[in-house]
């Protein structure tokens, strides 16, 4: 398995989307390329700084309150 | 089994904030991005009687929020997918893997983490800048896997891409945002 079909590999098994054999491959792969395995690291910090992401602070609180306000009327 | 229900007066507090951030990833006029989530809520509310309770109340506020995404491009005439043509090839990933499938020497990855359970501002901007310098799709793709929850399977019909071109997109996409973040976050 060369780098490229490693990082792949990587991507997928953090949507659980790999065969059983091609998580033990990449298994292998990680153990021997250093690389890789601070990549395949990575996708799993990316994973959690995307959750932080979207739960960051998006509309200020004069914006939810003039949405808050626009919603009452609605009802 | 039991169905979904509705509160209407939580909506803001709780889809406000993950519905803008995803509305910007995929619309970058911050005033537009607000307007539509604004609209989307106001939407919500006159159609709750359409509410069967099959999906979750934060799907189907995404629902609408998605199709008014897709009516405000309708609208300016752009074709939202077309700049990524040619861009999913599988060659594209030459720039960071050599002739034989290993990293080229200055692309490979250091050792470094974030290594904290919080999520600091400045790592938020670098992210957001990052995220912002990939494709239109790649953009689009990570808005619904993260933001919106949605599956693998979904997005691809969202996407109109196949299941093999959506790993080629997202394998591409990690691998540019992850080098993006590297070299902005180490410096």
């Amino acid at each position: 398995m060369n780098c490229k079909e490693a990082t792949q590999l990587s991507v997928m098994k953090h949507e659980h989307k790999t065969r059983q054999m091609d998580r033990f491959r990449l298994f292998v792969h990680l153990l021997l390329c250093k690389y890789c395995r601070f990549f395949d690291r990575q996708q799993t910090m990316i994973d959690q700084e995307m959750k932080h992401f979207a739960e960051k602070e998006g509309l200020t609180s004069n914006e939810k309150a003039i949405l808050k306000a626009k919603l009452d009327q609605t009802t | 089994m039991s169905k979904h229900q509705l509160e209407p007066e939580h909506w803001i507090d709780r889809y406000g904030d993950v519905l803008l951030n995803y509305a910007l990833l995929r619309i970058p006029e911050r005033d537009i991005a607000r307007d539509l989530v604004q609209d989307t809520f106001v939407s919500a509310l006159n159609t709750v009687d359409t509410f069967r309770g099959e999906a979750s109340e934060k799907s189907w506020l995404f629902l609408i929020l998605r199709s008014r995404i897709l009516d405000y491009y309708k609208k300016k005439k752009e074709v939202i997918q077309s700049d990524l043509q040619g861009q999913d090839a599988d060659d594209a990933d030459d720039d960071f893997f050599d002739e034989k499938g290993f990293w080229l020497p200055d692309k490979r990855p250091q050792d470094w983490s974030t290594d904290r359970a919080i999520a600091s501002k400045e790592f938020m901007q670098v992210l957001d800048g990052c995220l912002k310098r990939l494709k239109a799709k790649q953009r689009d793709a990570f808005a619904m896997k993260y933001l919106e929850d949605l599956e693998t399977e979904e997005i691809c019909k969202e996407l109109s891409v196949s299941s093999s071109n959506y790993w080629i997109l997202i394998h591409r996409a990690k691998l540019q945002l992850r080098s993006c973040l590297e070299q902005t976050w180490l410096n």
